[in-house]
């Protein structure tokens, strides 16, 4: 008896998140056109799509297609840009994106982000590193060691 | 003593890399986890503790362009590095060496966490997870009542050869992530001994579609013979496989996630044991994270059970965790374990409060 009540409460347990997923409301990240992803011109990488850019900045997708690790640059937990595209283009709070991250550095997937305190020095750090990729207001006069990697819409 | 030995087994470790070529800035990367936690317990004969329960460096070395060395070392219970402690310990987590052919496939060689549910990859880096502590099944379980010893239901750590990597599936962003290992198992101490002589194989598949962003399935699996056996039969076969459903979006985090594990138990009885939970998170303010954790366990599920009164019980976590800053959380968590403690004591609460950081 107690065989079927473990059983049937985990099953219970998965269809209620089955449920729940299925019945999710996609939001639409109508703002991301307000950011802008940069990365070093010597990047070969000219666009990506949204989900490929979330995997990258969450760290599921860690390596460039040349085999080079995947450098990810952003601003500080505070700072009023990263919490504007963490919760509008990542939707994820900035601490969870700081969790996520965390995770796959701490496990050996990932390299650990670099974290600057303001824009002038992410944006330098990004022109003198191949392998970073950053996102800045798209306001941002960029240096012309950066190039723009352009969203496609799908 | 103790000190000695592992810093010999460290530097021999390092060493060869080390003189192999000089190690320039850049070519090394360290950092760590650290958790100190107070525990108080209604169980019988324990008193409230404080525990400086682990502090690990971890530290990687690039070897060349496409192949690096990763090791993190644990100092646990905060040892006393005289060697007069009869308490903590200082142990070896991970020790591997990576060749990456590219983003699909890369090669790990050597000691490392099994790939195996979602959370053994970072089975103690506490700052990395909402709970003071992962998941009630990634624990050891104590099957039987006549069992001297507990032990987890697949191996926390393996030492052999991995190959896992990522595939893009089409255009779309949508990806699956594998990893299939195979060498000795467990390589932790059972029973006082260590136990690493017996093969065994582990793999786990997730896949992350793009049409649903913040979602993700995986399946797990590990294998071996197991020296001790987890219900008391010795050097049987056993196989734990686990299922995982988690979505994290916007201030939500929901995961899903169960074993079930065959095995024999001390009468060489096939038996089932069948374990998982359900964790709901929400965060408030961006710092604050209350969360609900409820596990469900039957050690006994097999049909054909012969074994006496093993009951199904649940344990049901209440925390909160407050983010200090992105390295820095404190967590503060009630335990509610129906079951009776070790199977046959009373039932017990738990209260712990916790300080988790990164660096």
């Amino acid at each position: 008896m107690h065989i079927k009540s473990t059983y049937g409460n985990i099953v219970r347990a998965y269809i209620l998140l089955a449920v729940l997923l299925l019945s999710f409301n996609r939001a639409n990240a109508q703002n991301e056109q307000k950011f802008y992803c940069v990365v070093n011109k010597k990047n070969s990488v000219k666009s990506l799509n949204k989900v490929q850019l979330r995997n990258i900045l969450l760290a599921n997708t860690t390596t460039w297609r040349n085999n080079k690790k995947i450098q990810i640059v952003d601003f500080s937990v505070g700072k009023k840009a990263r919490k504007k595209f963490s919760s509008e283009f990542l939707k994820l709070t900035p601490n969870r994106v700081s969790m996520i991250r965390l995770k796959k550095t701490l496990a050996g997937k990932a390299l650990a982000p670099k974290i600057f305190h303001n824009q002038e020095d992410l944006l330098d750090y990004i022109s003198k590193n191949e392998h970073a990729i950053g996102v800045v207001s798209s306001n941002t006069d960029l240096p012309e060691e950066i190039k723009i990697i352009y969203l496609e819409k799908k | 003593m103790k000190y000695f030995s592992v810093s010999t087994v460290f530097a021999l470790l390092i060493c060869p890399f080390a003189f192999a070529r000089p190690v320039a800035a850049g070519d090394v990367l360290i950092y760590g986890f650290g958790q100190i936690d107070y525990k108080v317990s209604d169980r019988k004969g324990t008193n409230s503790t404080i525990d400086i329960t682990r502090i690990n460096y971890i530290s990687e070395f690039q070897l060349s362009e496409n192949s690096r060395f990763f090791n993190e070392i644990e100092y646990e219970q905060g040892p006393d590095l005289s060697g007069d402690a009869l308490y903590g310990g200082i142990k070896l987590c991970q020790a591997w060496v990576e060749y990456r052919v590219g983003p699909e496939l890369r090669f790990n060689f050597g000691k490392v966490y099994t790939n195996f549910g979602l959370y053994n990859l970072v089975h103690d880096v506490t700052p990395s997870f909402l709970q003071v502590d992962i998941p009630f099944m990634y624990s050891r379980h104590k099957i039987d009542k006549d069992s001297s010893f507990s032990q987890r239901l697949y191996g926390k750590y393996m030492t052999g050869l991995t190959a896992n990597g990522t595939l893009d599936l089409g255009s779309d962003g949508s990806q699956i992530e594998y990893s299939f290992s195979f060498g000795v198992g467990r390589s932790e101490i059972v029973n006082d001994e260590f136990i690493n002589e017996n093969t065994s194989y582990a793999g786990r598949i997730i896949y992350r579609p793009s049409f649903l962003p913040g979602g993700q399935i995986g399946a797990s699996f590990y294998t071996d013979r197991n020296k001790f056996g987890a219900g008391g039969a010795a050097n049987g076969i056993e196989s734990t496989f686990g299922l995982d459903i988690q979505h994290q979006y916007g201030s939500y985090l929901f995961q899903i996630e169960s074993i079930l594990a065959s095995f024999a138990d001390y009468k060489n009885n096939p038996r089932k044991a069948l374990i998982g939970y359900a964790l709901f998170g929400y965060t408030l303010w961006d710092n604050l994270t209350p969360y609900i954790i409820y596990s469900l366990a039957d050690y006994n599920f097999s049909p054909e059970n012969t074994a006496d009164d093993v009951k199904p019980f649940s344990v049901v976590n209440f925390g909160l965790n407050y983010a200090l800053s992105s390295q820095l959380f404190i967590k503060a968590e009630i335990g509610l374990h129906s079951r009776k403690a070790n199977v046959y004591e009373e039932n017990i609460n738990e209260l712990i409060l916790s300080v988790s950081f990164a660096y």
